[in-house]
């Protein structure tokens, strides 16, 4: 059903962008080679003009929308809602990254760091899989090393580096700094 | 008895052996860093931060029932988070919107 989504929207895009109303069923025949299979429009259900596709992409659309609503990780159950609860930490990452880095604690992203990297894998492991939280923590890992990376520039730890290889590149005495 | 409890815990579809044990070992760092929070000065705490936390906290106490495995120690841990969060936002409101109204009738 995810698949099907994805690729209905792909199409719409394709057909409006291009004006290719005219390609239908060779799009359709070069989404079959490409292993894309939609059993349904292959069969003698396909329509047969652009009104009666763009009908059909609606009411697929729609159908793919209830079933969202109704799986068993969707937002009638604390599976959907307890990853968007934990975007908050994303949101505070990100409003974070444009503070001075001075004022990133090494410690506290250190540990988001770990533990975003640890929800990954438990998101994979728990039933039901929850993609959802593999999005967040992914994002959340992105963006805590990145605010890691800040406050290690800022406290020299990288900065040090560069210093200690221009000296040997250039044979400069240590006393000089 | 006792060897044999410390096994089935040891062995537990939520234990030591598994990513669902330490997942929520490492979320109680979160927890004990806002603990250790609760000397800073109110004017230090970040409102979407602590509303982020406690929202989570009590979310998750809910998520850590219904999922497989049950995880107690999840559980624990977003409750500890979620009362943390609730106080350090006591703890702002109060100093943002009632200290003021304290200290007028100290005044006069």
């Amino acid at each position: 059903m995810k698949n099907k989504f994805i690729l209905f929207s792909f199409l719409i895009r394709l057909i409006f962008i291009s004006g290719l109303n005219s390609e239908i069923p060779s799009l359709l025949a070069i989404c079959s080679l490409l292993g894309l299979h939609l059993p349904t429009i292959h069969s003698h259900h396909c329509p047969s003009s652009h009104a009666a596709l763009l009908r059909y992409i609606a009411k697929s659309m729609a159908s793919a929308f209830r079933a969202f609503l109704n799986s068993p990780v969707g937002p009638k159950t604390t599976h959907f809602w307890g990853p968007i609860a934990n975007w908050g930490f994303v949101i505070a990452g990100l409003v974070d990254t444009q503070k001075p880095p001075e004022m990133i604690s090494g410690n506290m992203t250190g540990a988001m760091c770990v533990y975003s990297g640890l929800f990954m894998r438990f998101a994979w492991m728990v039933q039901p899989r929850n993609y959802l939280l593999l999005v967040c923590h992914a994002s959340n890992e992105t963006v805590q090393l990145y605010q890691l990376s800040r406050w290690a520039k800022a406290q020299g730890y990288l900065q040090k580096k560069e210093t200690d290889a221009e000296k040997l590149i250039t044979n400069n005495p240590r006393n000089q700094d | 008895m006792a060897a044999s409890k410390i096994q089935a815990l040891w062995n537990h579809p939520a234990g030591p052996k598994t990513i669902h044990f330490w997942a929520p070992t490492f979320k109680w760092g979160i927890s004990i860093a806002n603990i250790a929070d609760f000397s800073k000065p109110p004017e230090k705490l970040s409102y979407p931060q602590q509303i982020a936390v406690t929202c989570t906290g009590i979310i998750w106490s809910r998520y850590s029932t219904v999922i497989t495995p049950k995880n107690w120690n999840l559980f624990s841990v977003n409750v500890a988070m979620g009362a943390t969060g609730i106080y350090q936002l006591y703890r702002k409101i109060q100093h943002d919107y009632f200290s003021e109204a304290q200290e007028l009738p100290a005044n006069e």
